[in-house]
Order: C-alpha cells, then structure tokens, then sequence
C-alpha cells in the first residue's frame, strides 16, 4: 500500500503507532513515543485524527447497524433497571442545569425567557449570584491553572526522564548495535580464516590425489607389464616343459642306444676274444704244448668272462695304468701294455708287441706280482696269451682277491715254456699299482 | 410519565402531542430538539439497552458501560438539536452516538492505566497529544461506502476489524484467538485501518470506491502477513 508520508518517511513508523492509538492497542513506550512525537509534528497529528475518525466515527455507523439487529425486546426488569439509570440521569441535568449557560438551542433561549420574565429584587440577587458564582469560578480557574503548572512541571520533569531513558536505550542500541557489528566482523575473519584453510587444504589434497593418480597409472603400467612378462614366462615354460620332454627322451633314447651299442660292443668283443683264446690255445699248443695255466695260479681264461667284463667296466674304484717298457738308454720300446685294476678283486692286463725275435726264441710271458715293500718271493699272476693277433695284443686276467689283495705292483718276465714258479727270465714289462684309483 | 401532555412552556415551540401509544425514535428526538423532556425520558428508556449493550461490548466493564449510557444520553441532551432526519435514523444515531462514546471510554481507560495521573481526571479521556476527534453523523450513504470499505479488506484484515469494532475484542485476545504473533495482528490492523482511512478521507474515496475496491482487495490480499 502507497504510505500517507511520501514526503515525510521517517514518519511511517508512527502512522502504525497512529492506527494503533485509536483504539488503545499501545505499549506504554508506544504512547510515549507517540505522544512526544505528535506534540511536535502536526502531519502525524492530523493522521491519527484521521484514523480515530474512522475507528470511532465511521465504524460505529456499522457497528449501529449491527446492534440494531441483535437488539431484542426488553422487560419489566429491564425497564426497572432504566428507569433507575434515567433517575440518575436526571439528578445530573438537574445538578448542571445552574451551569448551563453554554446551551445554544430553544432550552437556553426558553430559560432565558424564563429570566427575562422575573422581577428586579430577583436579578439582582441572580446577578450577585452570578458575581459569586464567576469569582468562586475565576478561584477555581486560579486552582486549576495552578494545578495545571504544577502537572506541568510534573510532566515535563516526566518528560525530561523518559527522553534520558529513550536517549540511554538509543545508546544500549546503537552499542548493541556496534557490539554486533565487531561480532560479525570477528565471525567473518574467522569465517575468512577458515576458508582459507579449507583452501590450503583442499590444494593439498589436490596434490596428494594427483599424486596418487600417478602413482596409480604408474602402478598400472608395471602390472601390466607384469602381467606381460607372466604371460612370457608361462609361454617359455611351456616351451620348456616342451623341451624337458624332449631331453628326457632323447636322453631315454641315447640311453637306449647307449646300451645297445654296449651290448653290440660286447659281443662284437666277446667273438674275437673266444676265436683268439681258441686260436691262442691252438698255437700254444701248437708251439708249446708242456706250458698250460698252474691250477695253484687260479689264472683264469686269457680274456676277461662277461661277468668280470661288467664288473671291470662298473667298477667304482678302478685303476687303469699304462705300461712302458724303457730301454737303458732311456728310449721307449715298442712293447707296452695296459692294466685293468679293480683292487683287490679283478686284474686285467693287456699287453702289446711283447714278441720279438729274441723273446719268441725263449718262451712264454709270465705276470708277477708283488708288495713294494715286501722283500717277500713275487707271486706268479699267470701267463699272457694272445687275445688279437693281428693286432699282437695280449691279455691276462686275474680274479683271485687272496693274491690280488697280497700285491700292489705287477711286472711281466719272459720265461721258459710252461712258465716258472719264480721269475728268473728277463723283465719285459712293470706297473705299480699304488696310488688312489683313476677311474672314475 | 406515558398519557401525560406536554408542558405549556413548550406549547408554542411545538405540537402539542400526547405520549399516549407510540412515537418514533425521529418524532422523539424531534420532540427533544424542541425541548420535551418527556419524550427525552421515553428516548432513554428505548435506547438504555442497546446503548448498555454496545458500551458493555466495547468496554467490558459493567459499571463503566453503564457510565457511558449517562454520558451518551447527557451529550444528546446537550446536543439534541444536532440530529439531522435527513442523514439517517434517529435509532442509528443514537447507537452510534453510543459507540463514538464506548470507543472513546475505551481509549481513555487503556491509556490511563499507564498515565493516570496525566490524564484529565474528568473522566472525558482528553489528551492534549491524542485529540479525540467530534462525533459526526454518518449518512446512509456514507454507511453503504463503509460497509464497501470492509468488503475491500481481505478476509483476515477484515475479520480483525470486525472483531476490533463490532465485538470488541483487543489484538491481544484476537492473537490468543487465531493462534498468530501478536505483532502480525496488530499489522495487519494497522494495514486495514490504513486502507478504510484512504478510502474514507481521501478526496476521491466516496466516488471511486466501488471501482478501485477489486484492485484493492488484491493489493491488500498480496501485503498481508
């Protein structure tokens, strides 16, 4: 709604308090308030008049209109109670009428007929008492404005102490107002404070999380080249696995092979061995028929049996020894010979170019052995016979662990046919069996 | 007092007339006017309940609302040549004369509980700062105007009005009433107030009334709390 104070604003305030005042709705304050400010602005005045004039003037019309439908008849009692109200009534009129000289209207004109139409002696006595009657009223106008001062006087003194009370509560306000300003202003530093901490904090957590991104993809990049080398490593295993499989066969081949050749070594082996024994004991017998193995000499077949051949061949602590036969004057000589020694078990010796012009001319060749340091009689191993002609080899075996175990050298002697039971011809060949085994 | 004949004083002010059967409220007040005490007995006894009535409704005091009837009947005993027929009933006038005077009790009351002692000990309730304004008569037109001015309030402005003047209510009771702050009823009386008084003072108000009450209602209705 447009305000009745467009040019006077500040006023707006009071045009509530206006409204409210004429219907008695205002707080103590309000009414003070109200009051000093009408006593000073005539704009305001004239506004509460106007809406006084409305609550008491222009709604009773209606409020009239109201009552006069609510009235209902009255009774005996009601009209006892009326006619006692009007008897009161009337005593005032009765006590006023003597003042009433203000009446305007046919009554005052009819009293003052009345007046006219008394005798002299009767006005006189009516002016002295109209003389009394304006001096008692001129004393008590002389009271009245007395009391009025002193009310006066009281008010203002009233009115001086409600301005301070109003000016002290303007100050608790405008203090108030102050105070709560520097809250604000404090609330809002701490508000700023904050925020910037937040700020900070959230830059952090920024880095942090970035960080931890990269940190993230980096982790990523190496799972995934893991994952990668996974994949490699199972595909080699697989390939190696593949691999294994094939070494393990062809190790089981190879071994098969091995075996067969072994066996195909053996019997390639074992068939000269049985012709050159049949074909040695045939020349032997043939050029020495008196010289044949000592049975004391346990000398056994010239070649070794299969079973001695297996026994040789497995052998953990097996000692093969090469034999020279050196001249005097230092040069080696064509005969040489080989040593199969498994201790104190299996000896086999074979020897080479052990003929000659002058050693076929004496007879057979005997094997010795002996203990080094034992001065003892050398005990006879046996006589050579001749395993491979063509290839002059000769060979000797020995499977008597009773002399074995007694000998730690061997020496081969050429001796008369049939052999000796001491050495005395010429040592052809000598091998010292000392010594750890060499094989393996 | 009823079968008598009036005095002869007043025999060649008026008509002689006999109290005898019924006058009406106008041919009593006129009768008044011309100085018939009777009949000013006759209009008391007619109107001392609804006068009662109204004051006790505004006031809600017994002994004070039966102050404002003496009050009401001296002030048209004073002023009984100040009816004019021709602007409504005599009924209405006095009724309204009742109000104009409950109101004005009321205010004084409520504003001598906190300044009595500078209050006028007469009992007139006059304030030199708060200046009661003179009875006037309303016409029945202007009556209509008013009753249009209510229809233009919107529904709560106008029930607090209405609860104000015609019930006699304070803000207070109608706060308690409706369940509202007390500060948004008396607002929102001040608002209503503030409209019925531009449409009541204002130079254009009795013409345009009916044409501006619909845009109004909606202004009113769009402000209020």
């Amino acid at each position: 709604m447009k305000s009745s104070f467009n040019s006077c604003p500040q006023h707006e305030n009071f045009e509530e308090l206006a409204a409210l005042a004429a219907v008695g709705e205002l707080s103590p304050l309000e009414l003070e308030r109200l009051r000093h400010h009408l006593a000073e602005c005539s704009l305001c005045r004239a506004v509460y008049e106007a809406f006084a004039d409305v609550a008491s003037n222009d709604l009773g019309v209606v409020a009239a209109a109201d009552q006069i439908i609510e009235e209902v008849g009255y009774g005996s009692e009601d009209e006892a109670e009326a006619r006692e109200h009007l008897g009161r009534l009337r005593d005032r009129l009765k006590a006023g009428a003597s003042a009433e000289q203000s009446f305007t209207g046919p009554r005052a004109a009819e009293k003052r007929e009345i007046h006219r139409a008394r005798p002299g002696g009767y006005r006189r006595a009516a002016y002295g008492i109209a003389a009394g009657i304006l001096l008692a009223a001129a004393a008590a106008g002389g009271i009245a404005f007395w009391r009025a001062a002193k009310d006066l006087s009281v008010e203002r003194a009233r009115l001086h102490e409600l301005r301070s009370v109003v000016d002290s509560l303007k100050q608790e306000k405008r203090d108030d107002r102050a105070s709560s300003n520097d809250a604000v202003l404090r609330s809002l530093q701490e508000s700023q404070k904050a925020r910037d901490s937040l700020q900070k904090s959230l830059a952090v957590s920024a880095a942090r999380n970035e960080e931890l991104l990269e940190r993230e993809r980096a982790s990523e990049a190496k799972l995934a080249g893991a994952i990668a080398t996974a994949e490699q490593l199972r595909q080699q295993l697989a390939m190696n696995d593949g691999d294994r499989e094939r070494l393990a066969k062809l190790k089981q081949e190879s071994d098969t092979r091995l075996r067969e050749a072994l066996a195909e070594l053996y019997e390639a082996r074992q068939a000269p061995v049985e012709t050159a024994t049949k074909s040695a004991a045939h020349e032997e017998a043939k050029l020495a028929p008196d010289v044949q193995p000592s049975p004391e000499n346990g000398a056994s077949p010239a070649s070794p049996t299969e079973v001695e051949a297996r026994n040789l061949f497995g052998a953990r602590d097996l000692h093969i020894v090469d034999v020279y036969d050196v001249a005097g004057d230092g040069k080696t000589k064509r005969t040489y010979g080989r040593v199969y020694y498994v201790e104190k078990r299996l000896l086999v010796f074979y020897a080479f170019d052990l003929e000659n012009r002058q050693n076929r001319k004496r007879g057979v060749f005997q094997a010795w052995g002996y203990r080094e340091a034992n001065l003892g009689k050398p005990l006879s191993l046996g006589l050579f016979a001749i395993d491979d002609n063509p290839t002059s080899r000769w060979v000797l075996t020995v499977n008597r662990p009773d002399v074995l175990s007694h000998i730690d050298a061997v020496f081969v002697t050429v001796e008369p046919p049939g052999g000796s039971t001491t050495p005395r011809g010429k040592k052809v060949l000598y091998a010292s069996l000392i010594g750890p085994p060499n094989h393996p | 007092m009823f079968g008598t004949v009036c005095t002869p004083i007043m025999r060649g002010k008026m008509a002689e007339h006999a109290h005898v059967g019924l006058l009406t409220d106008e041919a009593l007040l006129h009768n008044i006017a011309h100085g018939c005490e009777d009949c000013f007995d006759l209009l008391f006894l007619r109107f001392f309940r609804p006068v009662l009535n109204m004051a006790f409704k505004i006031i809600r005091d017994r002994s004070e609302a039966e102050d404002v009837v003496q009050e009401v009947f001296l002030a048209i005993h004073e002023q009984r040549e100040r009816f004019d027929p021709s602007l409504g009933s005599a009924r209405t006038w006095v009724i309204q004369f009742g109000y104009y005077k409950s109101m004005k009790r009321r205010t004084y009351l409520w504003n001598r509980q906190f300044y009595a002692p500078h209050v006028d000990e007469d009992g007139d309730g006059r304030d030199p700062a708060l200046v009661q304004p003179e009875f006037i008569q309303r016409s029945a037109e202007e009556k209509e105007i008013i009753e249009q001015g209510l229809a233009c309030l919107n529904p709560a402005q106008r029930r607090i009005m209405e609860l104000v003047h015609f019930e006699g209510h304070t803000l207070r009771e109608i706060s308690q009433m409706e369940g509202k702050e007390l500060g948004a009823i008396r607002n929102s009386y001040y608002r209503g107030l503030k409209t019925m008084k531009a449409m009541l003072t204002d130079g254009v108000r009795r013409t345009q009334v009916r044409a501006v009450a619909p845009a109004k209602r909606r202004e009113e209705y769009e402000i209020e709390l």
